[in-house]
């Protein structure tokens, strides 16, 4: 089979998962609205279906393009709502009060992908600056950084319905409060982890390429922004003992500057970054 | 004494730190949305003043356009390291200070069920610390070393800081374009760009570098694969050969040498005057963007009155970046008037005026960038301990564990407490109590 022809499969096979993650999507939903629990094993039955297809559609074009899924929007962002949606299945595993987080996690997943579907698909090619170990290492924490501040965003969403339906019965199979908002500090405290381990192999990485390990473009910039305001959110949490509704909005913010960094500058700026992503 | 300890309270305050996260942000944001002289021409500048004389003025004064060389911002970074230098002794005082009020043995205790529970913790990896100064309580513990992270990751922040200041007072950069065949002295005159540290002094490498020869490939569409120049290291009758290609910089005594993605073309020529004298000159133009263009340049040919203007093809037959069929359209004109205009390659001789140009041949440049940066080792143990203090302190956090026996109603109470997570703690609490039940069966 030709390259041309996988890579049509590889388009259909994204489309199905696609479809697969708006079934879930409205199992979620559905369950949420109308607070029920049934339709959440539903949910997480059709996301792990759906990962099938979209895991097969991620290794064609990896295999035919010969390296991994970074290359432009229509790669990073399939592949970033992959590893988000492996993230929440592992955490729905461990943690099935949290089931619900898919409410928020599936529509994010299944819009990043179809916004990526909508843009150029077109193989890139490397250029001489993206090999090495640092490249590796940038891109896998930079996904798994994206996956664990959508999760923690998945959190405190779920805290803020919770805090306003709390006497519902769907509201109250889910854990506490209490629970949920130290969730979301657990996850944005990996989110952090993560971030941070993305922002020092980045600057190892541009150390090893152009000789210097920050350089204040505006994708770098960003990073250091998210950055502060997660140290920022963690800090409060620490010293001023912040938790509940205002450090859900504080989150909020942290995910939307991640959402910047992530997405919205390297598309839109001329960064050193977006020649990559273009 | 009493103003130090005033201040370092301040600056270990809560308030402080967020103030200074805060400021930080700022600046960044600043740094983003105000245009940077790293980023903008001088005639945008000249453009800016020239319409809003006012708002450029408060941009310069404050150096907001340059924020992150400023004086202010110097000051802010050098107040987060001492910052951070204050909190990590005061934690580290804190940190020496704590004891766990625990350590009799109480031998009564040594019970079956005991033991079970014990058993219990064990497995959970909780370590047994003893018993409560009043006998009371056993006290199990998990993950001690957190009490260290904050420690950790202050401490691996301060030595990315200090190594940031480091690289921004001695550091020295320069960026020299090595035609193949030729030798960098390894003195800053040759950089053509050329970056220095406040405190840093003249850059000299301590050795020659030869360039022997430029190596480049390219994908079917015609972009950049692998650029990759060969070099001889040449020191005190001594030499190496070396290479150095993009994402494999060369460390050779105590510099680094880069392969920028900058090359091209060096075009010789040679003019004869009708006095005999010959003037040599080498006329380095960058590779076209694609292949189907032309590489161009224009320049004043030295100690001659002429204007040169060059369109260079390296390939004529087979359109590529390689030197097959080199070809040049040379434009030559002496002041608005043109004295030559026609297609030349190597070898050929063009008589201008009274004058001969001999176009000799074309060789590769290649962009090399020689740096000193003696913060780096620094900042690279800073990357290392801010993980490993990231690590201790969100994935490991301390838990304890206190288990009592009331004679009266033989029953076993277990409680306990955390920094970090204490509803998720109180969960995992609840587990362990029930697990527990089942191990002793009350």
């Amino acid at each position: 089979m030709d390259n041309l022809q996988l890579l049509k499969y590889e388009v259909i096979l994204h489309w199905i998962a696609v479809s697969i993650y708006v079934i879930s999507t409205v199992f979620f939903a559905y369950s949420v609205s109308f607070k029920k629990t049934s339709p959440l094993n539903s949910g997480v039955i059709a996301a792990v279906i759906g990962l099938i297809p979209h895991a097969i559609a991620i290794a064609i074009r990896w295999n035919v393009s010969g390296h991994g899924p970074y290359m432009s929007k229509y790669e990073v962002l399939t592949s970033h709502s992959w590893v988000a949606i492996v993230m929440f299945l592992l955490i729905a595993w461990k943690i099935p009060k949290l089931k619900a987080a898919g409410v928020v996690i599936l529509p994010l997943s299944f819009l990043m992908m179809t916004i990526g579907l909508f843009t150029n698909p077109d193989i890139s090619l490397l250029g001489p600056t993206l090999s090495g170990v640092w490249l590796v290492i940038h891109v896998i924490f930079n996904k798994l950084s994206a996956g664990g501040i959508i999760i923690a965003l998945a959190s405190s969403v779920l805290y803020l319905l919770k805090n306003k339906n709390e006497q519902k019965e769907f509201y109250q199979k889910l854990p506490s409060l209490e629970v949920l908002d130290a969730y979301s500090y657990k996850f944005i405290g990996f989110a952090f982890i993560f971030w941070t381990i993305t922002v020092v192999a980045g600057s190892i990485w541009a150390n090893q390429a152009w000789g210097r390990y920050w350089g204040w473009d505006p994708i770098e910039t960003w990073s250091i922004i998210t950055w502060l305001l997660f140290g920022l959110y963690l800090h409060l949490r620490h010293f001023f003992k912040w938790k509940g509704i205002k450090a859900a909005w504080l989150l909020i913010v942290c995910f939307l500057s991640a959402i910047m960094s992530l997405y919205f500058i390297p598309f839109i700026i001329d960064t050193l970054h977006s020649s990559y992503f273009m | 004494m009493a103003f130090i300890l005033k201040i370092n309270k301040l600056l270990i305050s809560p308030k402080t730190i967020i103030s200074l996260i805060i400021l930080t942000l700022l600046t960044c944001a600043i740094g983003f949305f105000v245009p940077q002289i790293t980023d903008k021409s001088p005639s945008f500048f000249e453009t800016w003043q020239e319409q809003n004389i006012y708002t450029y003025r408060f941009v310069t004064r404050l150096q907001l356009h340059q924020v992150y060389t400023s004086y202010w911002f110097l000051a802010l970074v050098c107040l987060i390291a001492i910052s951070l230098l204050s909190s990590i002794y005061a934690q580290i005082k804190k940190n020496l200070k704590y004891r766990l009020q625990c350590g009799i043995q109480n031998t009564e205790y040594r019970t079956q069920n005991i033991e079970r529970i014990r058993n219990t913790l064990h497995k959970k990896r909780y370590r047994e610390q003893g018993f409560t100064n009043d006998e009371d309580k056993l006290i199990f513990t998990k993950n001690s070393i957190n009490r260290w992270g904050s420690v950790i990751f202050h401490a691996g922040l301060l030595l990315v800081v200090i190594s940031a200041i480091l690289v921004l007072s001695f550091r020295s950069r320069g960026f020299v374009q090595l035609i193949e065949g030729d030798t960098f002295d390894g003195k800053e005159s040759g950089f053509i760009v050329k970056s220095r540290g406040a405190l840093a002094g003249e850059y000299n490498a301590g050795f020659y570098t030869f360039l022997s020869k430029l190596d480049h490939t390219y994908w079917e569409t015609g972009k950049l694969k692998h650029l990759e120049s060969s070099l001889t290291i040449v020191e005190n009758k001594e030499q190496a050969d070396k290479k150095v290609s993009i994402n494999n910089p060369l460390f050779i005594k105590g510099s680094n040498i880069y392969q920028s993605d900058d090359y091209g073309y060096t075009l010789s020529f040679v003019l004869k005057k009708l006095t005999g004298e010959e003037v040599v000159s080498h006329f380095n133009i960058d590779r076209a963007s694609n292949v189907r263009k032309h590489a161009v340049g224009k320049t004043d040919y030295p100690l001659s009155p002429y204007i040169v203007e060059i369109k260079f093809l390296p390939d004529l037959e087979k359109k590529s970046f390689y030197l097959n069929k080199p070809i040049v359209y040379l434009n030559v004109s002496e002041g608005l008037r043109k004295v030559f205009s026609g297609l030349v390659i190597p070898g050929d001789t063009v008589k201008i005026k009274d004058t001969i140009l001999h176009f000799t041949g074309v060789r590769y440049w290649s962009g090399l960038i020689f740096v000193k940066n003696p913060g780096m080792t620094i900042a690279y143990i800073g990357f290392v301990i801010v993980i490993i203090g990231l690590v201790i302190m969100f994935l490991l956090p301390y838990k304890e564990i206190h288990l009592s026996f009331d004679p009266v109603t033989k029953a076993y109470n277990i409680a306990g407490k955390t920094k970090k997570y204490e509803a998720i703690f109180n969960e995992e609490l609840d587990e362990i109590r029930v697990e527990i039940e089942k191990e002793i069966g009350s």
